[in-house]
């Protein structure tokens, strides 16, 4: 029996690595010499944020290469890799896929420490690298390069964006909660920071840092009731998110306090609450479906024709992280790492939620979001009385950024 | 106060979860000894499995209110339960007679492949459960609104505990599970059939990690991160309980819920690292946990295999070494970047599994925790060159600095743990480091991390640093490797097998852990500084359990026999994953399957497939009967030794020696002398306190009263090694021998202790002093199997072996605990006969304990005759047969 399975064991082993080799050869050149872009992202560790996202870039990818590829007639190859939500896997993907795939760029990742690990490789190893969607304002920041540049609108500008609705509330005492690390962190830094300088009158009377994942959701809510706010800043998001909305409602929380929420108006993180949505939330989001601009139109037919859904925010990120690259590769002219970073600072174009630029000073694009407040209708929430926060008004000055970034990664 | 209560009854009703989940997992520990990783993961399938119920019975309209929800939970519960029997039946089955830590490897697998089948048939999306009908409102308790679920259930975990309770101690099934609880042996004589046992066992546990996890349905978001959440979780409360004590997990479970609800309001940023406190505050205080009581838990010797002798490197292993190192070292030549990238990763990960392996392979402490000092030495090597602006190999010197601080500070508390509590305590350390580098945002820069610590100029291209890592990771793995065969290693492996009889050989088992500690922290420690230059930045994550874990695959995927196991693994391991995941999104599933296959393919590791599953046959030898006494005389090296100071005294004064347990006085005012050069019995029936008076004379156990003076010095209040090195040898009831060491080796062993080289580093303990340990081995009888592993020898050989190792110290005193128990008779007079040459020759004093009357009779000079506690006979053979006391006492009272 045992040595049944010894054979056994050793067969699969055996098979799994012919098969390895037989795939790795397979992978030949082919007629035409592709543009090769390395993708890197979260597809195990974070499947529902990612998976909408893979689907946006297959789509651009299939709609550069069916309009004729880049440089004459070049088809663009995405090399796509796991990283497993690890940053040293990550740093290990993209050694492979510089070295090995000889990819002329980087692209991808999720989480804001995946994404500062390739920014740190990208930045040693000289190689342009857009990262799609990591919030962390220090990856165009404190810790940026002259190598990477970041699509989705940062941290502060989320924040800087749900400021402005905070400010206008009547509301004097506040409470935060967010998730303890370093996203939420700067999160309630800067929002506090931002609407004090707006609002002098507030105060933050409590806050509570649930680990992420973690949430104690029933005695998180009492604590922050305990401290009979007016309002509530809420920085958690996912399964962290669902729980406190459901204890919070049933526990009275929200009702007669404003809420200002960062990021939960993204379908990603409203789908799974459906009718338990909490209607009347202030929120950065994306109102999809009812959005009906244009170019925005012309994405989610060519989408949902595509794969039979409708977009999300990771759709429209992959998708215009693909459309930026193949512009910013047009425009260098080339593939060589040093003429793409150079085209993509002061990049333009046109994204489904409109034009969008590379800001030369610090490789952050103006790409906003939307800022409306959360409605419950068909037992699915929805976003209402929304409108278009373009990113580039949300920005520190030019000053401002210049200290905030290293002299060695300014233009 | 309203706001506190209802802050508590909230942690109430997390506790009450909690304990669902942690007494299934304490159970199935507890009887089956079976470190279920894949009970998290039950807790998982549980909610979700509800959940689907849920939408179904949904739509026919919730029948009955809750009872619909109900009807759910328990089909939920009732199939993962399943599950478990399946995987029972299936893999943990096999795996009973394999080293305990296997099965945590095996159920590894079974997380892998239930992530990836959870993924498969539910989705990626975040699921909210439905709220229950007629649960769903809320109460006022004191104005303050509390949800009528938890209220449920606070009820439903007293409720379980009591159902448990009833199950345990109210029903035949439940007496042969607290059998297998207390003591495995006991099954077996009691006729209990263990595979239907362990099945029940496990079905029922894994119903309860069900159970929680539909119970969180209508208040938890399910997601596919729930498994490793509740795993982490359900151990520490297990821990913190005891592990197999149901009554603990229910304090353990209540706890962790309070701590949590009150926490956040004091600690609102440290609620995480807060359990992890509370754990190794609780493990520091209280060995086994609240309630739990000692196991022989966690040892890698344990699960019914003994470990074997460390096999050394033969020719062929040397060539085939040396052949692989020059292929590795030539590798920028014949493989092009990527490749030089994954050799520098597994050439960090090897010395990272290596090290790990000297921890558990040599010392025989498990660590969960070894991340721990991966990332001090990470963390050491980045905050050096970022905040220090050192070089780079001033900042790999600070790595493994930082790490070794880590590991001495760490291991000191570790190793006074045993088993699955110094697995656990090593893991709350590791976390606890992880937290503070998470949130100590100005020096860490907390989950963003340390960027910008790329190799020096010099080091600076691929093959560069990828020869310094080799170079590195070579040196430090053949150091480890000399270690492990060099005095220090012999002596930790020896601590391994048998902590009783090591220190009774004179090595301070728990130092020699400790600096083994050290060792292997150190060694880690350069890996993570390695890899913090390698992937030029350091992120908490190197210090979390995911890493730890990822040893722990490495190390027991290779197999713990050999020192060529960890890096086998880490290749194994490594290059599976790599490959994997490059081609599959469902890579855990394919890894886990494999890693499942394997195990029971090569329950020994992979390079336990290489040996043979017992030692090859040797001629055997004569009979030991028949074999002559090789002593001669004392040998000329073995010096002139102690001469006592008390000319014609007796050796050894006991007086009024007393000894309670509990009620009972096992050794009540025990007084008799014991003089040199003759062979004192000391005898009774069973329970009148022979041994105890031993293990008092010995230092394994401490006297309530009284005196034991050796020529003069007090031996009582001593420990194992002093009473030792006051020249008193013992052998012990029931004869073992180092069993990962050979014959000789065992007999070198104490020789080295003797002459206080345990220390030593660099020779290879098999070369030091093997002339004189054959001598003695020749003076036993067992020259011809010197070279044998200790399992290849008869039990009368390996009295002997007990024998010759007692006597490598040259004792003044030799404590003999039934010397002859379990020999042949003619073995008995011939290891008697020798016993007395030597005490002839050596001028030995000897004291025996002995059931054989003929063997008393006839080679004693004094006879100690003891009942109850108490000394009722002392004089010569002839007047102790005499006395009538005795009589009575063996015969009973005359008619």
């Amino acid at each position: 029996m045992t040595k049944l399975f010894r054979y056994l064991a050793c067969a699969s082993l055996v098979g799994c690595l012919a098969l390895t080799a037989a795939t790795a050869r397979a992978a030949g050149p082919g007629a035409v010499d592709p543009i090769k872009v390395g993708e890197i992202n979260s597809y195990t560790g974070l499947p529902a944020f990612t998976l909408p996202y893979r689907q946006g870039w297959e789509l651009a990818v299939a709609e550069i290469n069916a309009a004729g590829g880049l440089l004459g007639g070049r088809p663009l190859e995405v090399v796509s890799r796991d990283d497993g939500g690890r940053p040293d896997d990550a740093v290990r993907v993209a050694g492979e896929l510089v070295a090995s795939e000889r990819v002329a760029l980087l692209a991808g990742t999720y989480f804001s420490h995946v994404g500062l690990a390739v920014a740190d490789f990208a930045r040693h190893n000289r190689i342009p690298f857009l990262a799609a969607e990591p919030l962390s304002d220090a990856l165009t920041w404190s810790q940026g390069n002259r190598y990477t540049f970041r699509l989705r609108p940062s941290t502060y500008m989320q924040a800087a964006m749900l400021v402005e609705q905070a400010a206008a509330l009547p509301a004097k005492r506040w409470v935060t909660v967010a998730p303890n690390y370093e996203y939420g962190q700067s999160a309630v830094a800067w929002f506090k920071r931002l609407l004090t300088e707006k609002r002098p009158d507030v105060t933050f009377v409590g806050e509570q840092w649930p680990a992420l994942g973690r949430i104690e959701a029933g005695t998180t809510v009492q604590a922050l009731a305990v401290a009979e706010p007016d309002a509530v800043f809420n920085v958690t998001f996912g399964a962290d998110l669902a729980k406190l909305v459901r204890e919070g409602t049933q526990r009275g929380l929200f009702a007669g306090r404003s809420v200002v929420s960062l990021l939960t108006g993204e379908p990603e993180y409203l789908e799974p609450l459906k009718d338990e949505a909490p209607a009347g939330w202030i929120v950065t989001g994306y109102p999809g479906a009812q959005l009906t601009t244009p170019e925005h139109q012309a994405f989610r037919e060519a989408y949902r024709a595509r794969f039979h859904e409708e977009p999300r925010l990771g759709s429209v990120v992959g998708y215009t992280t693909f459309k930026a690259i193949a512009a910013a590769i047009t425009k260098a002219g080339s593939t060589e790492s040093e003429a793409v970073v150079d085209a993509l600072a002061g990049l333009t174009l046109t994204s489904p939620f409109g034009p969008v630029s590379f800001r030369a000073l610090d490789h952050q694009a103006t790409m906003g979001a939307f800022v409306g407040r959360v409605a419950v209708t068909d037992g699915h929430g929805t976003m209402a009385d929304w409108h278009y926060a373009d990113g580039a008004a949300y920005l520190p000055t030019d000053e401002q950024v210049r200290t905030l970034r290293p002299a060695a990664a300014q233009h | 106060m309203a706001f506190l209560l209802v802050q508590f009854l909230g942690g109430l009703a997390a506790g009450s979860v909690l304990f669902l989940v942690a007494s299934g997992l304490s159970l199935i520990f507890g009887v089956t000894r079976i470190v279920n990783f894949a009970h998290g993961s039950f807790t998982m399938l549980g909610a979700y499995l509800a959940w689907s119920l849920t939408q179904r019975l949904g739509a026919v309209g919730w029948p009955g209110g809750g009872a619909g929800f109900g009807l759910a939970v328990l089909t939920a519960a009732a199939t993962v339960g399943l599950v478990g029997a399946v995987m029972e039946r299936l893999l943990l089955r096999r795996l009973y007679r394999s080293p305990e830590l296997f099965s945590l490897l095996a159920t590894f697998g079974v997380v892998l492949v239930l992530q990836d089948t959870t993924l498969a048939l539910w989705g990626p999306e975040d699921l909210l459960g439905p709220r229950v009908p007629g649960f769903s409102g809320l109460v006022t308790i004191l104005d303050r609104p509390f949800p009528v679920y938890d209220l449920v259930l606070i009820a439903l975990g007293p409720l379980v505990l009591g159902l448990l309770w009833l199950l345990l101690y109210r029903s035949r099934w439940g007496t042969q599970v607290r059998a297998a609880t207390e003591d495995r042996e006991m099954m077996s004589v009691l006729g209990i059939d263990q595979g239907r046992l362990f099945s029940g066992v496990v079905m029922l546990g894994s119903a309860l990690a069900g159970l929680g996890g539909a119970l969180e349905v209508p208040r938890e978001a399910l997601t596919l991160h729930m498994g490793l959440t509740t795993i982490v979780e359900a151990f520490v409360v297990v821990v913190i309980g005891g592990m197999g004590s149901i009554p603990g997990a229910f304090l353990a479970a209540l706890l962790i819920g309070e701590l949590q609800a009150f926490g956040i309001l004091l600690f609102p940023k440290i609620t995480l690292v807060l359990v992890f406190l509370v754990m190794a505050v609780v493990l520091v205080v209280r060995p086994h946990g609240l309630l739990g009581r000692a196991h022989r838990t966690g040892h890698p010797g344990d699960g019914g295999q003994m470990p074997e002798p460390l096999p050394a490197a033969g020719r062929w292993g040397r060539v085939l070494g040396l052949t692989l190192l020059a292929a590795l070292a030539t590798a920028p030549w014949w493989t092009g970047d990527y490749g030089l990238i994954v050799l520098t990763d597994l050439a960090i990960l090897g010395l990272f599994a290596a090290s790990l392996h000297f921890l558990i392979g040599i010392a025989g402490l498990v660590s969960f925790g070894h991340a721990a000092y991966f990332g001090l030495g990470a963390y050491g090597a980045a905050l050096a060159t970022r905040h220090f602006a050192l070089p780079m190999i001033p900042a790999l010197a600070a790595a493994v600095l930082a790490a070794a601080l880590g590991a001495a500070l760490f291991g000191w508390f570790c190793v006074r743990r045993s088993g699955v509590y110094l697995a656990m305590l090593s893991l709350a350390c590791a976390e606890i480091l992880w937290s503070v580098a998470m949130q100590w945002t100005d020096v860490t820069g907390g989950d963003n991390g340390i960027l910008g610590v790329w190799p020096a100029d010099w080091a600076a291209s691929r093959a560069g640093f990828y020869w310094l890592t080799l170079a590195l990771a070579t040196t430090t793995i053949l150091t480890l490797r000399r270690l492990a065969f060099a005095p220090f290693g012999a002596a930790l492996r020896a601590g391994r097998d048998s902590e009783r009889r090591a220190a009774s050989i004179g090595i301070p088992v728990r130092r020699h852990q400790w600096l083994g500690f050290v060792v292997a922290g150190t060694a880690a420690g350069l890996a993570g500084g390695l890899q913090a230059f390698a992937k030029g930045s350091v992120f908490p994550a190197v210090l979390g359990v995911t890493t730890s874990v990822d040893g722990l695959v490495m190390v027991l995927l290779g197999g713990l026999g050999s020192l060529a196991g960890p890096l086998v693994g880490a290749g194994a391991f490594q290059g599976l994953k790599g490959e994997i995941m490059r081609h599959s999104d469902l890579w855990q599933l394919w890894l886990g399957l494999i890693i499942i296959g394997l195990v029971l393919a090569c329950p020994r590791g992979l390079t336990g497939l290489r040996r043979p599953g017992s030692p090859p046959p040797v001629p055997v030898p004569p009979a030991a009967a028949q074999r002559p006494n090789g002593f001669q005389d004392v040998p000329p090296w073995w010096g002139p030794g102690v001469t006592s100071l008390v000319a014609d005294g007796p050796l050894l004064q006991v007086a009024a020696l007393t000894k309670s347990f509990g009620g009972l006085r096992a050794v009540a005012g025990v007084t008799f002398h014991v003089r040199t050069g003759r062979m004192t019995a000391l005898i009774g029936p069973n329970g009148a306190g022979k041994s105890t008076c031993f293990n008092l004379l010995g230092g394994q156990l401490r006297a309530d009263g009284g005196s034991a003076r050796l020529d003069g010095v007090e031996l009582l209040g001593r420990t194992p090694q002093q009473v030792w090195r006051q020249g008193v040898g013992r052998t012990f009831q029931i004869a073992a021998a180092f069993s990962s060491l050979s014959v000789v080796e065992n007999v070198q062993l104490v020789l080295l202790s003797s002459r206080r080289r345990l220390l030593h580093l660099w020779h290879p303990a098999p070369r030091l002093y093997r002339h004189q340990a054959l001598s003695l081995l020749a003076a036993v009888g067992l020259a011809e199997q010197a070279d044998r592993p200790c399992a290849a020898l008869t039990y009368g050989d390996l009295k002997r072996l007990e024998l010759a190792q007692a006597l490598a110290h040259r004792p003044r005193l030799l404590l003999l605990d039934e010397p002859t128990a379990g020999m042949a008779p003619d073995e008995r007079q011939a290891l008697m006969a020798l016993v007395r040459t030597l005490v002839d020759r050596l001028n030995l004093a000897v004291l025996f304990t002995e059931h054989d009357m003929d063997v008393v009779f006839g080679h004693a000079d004094q006879v100690v005759v003891l009942n109850h506690g108490q000394v009722v006979a002392d004089g010569t053979p002839a007047a102790v047969r005499a006395s009538t006391r005795v009589q009575a006492i063996y015969l009973g009272p005359p008619p």
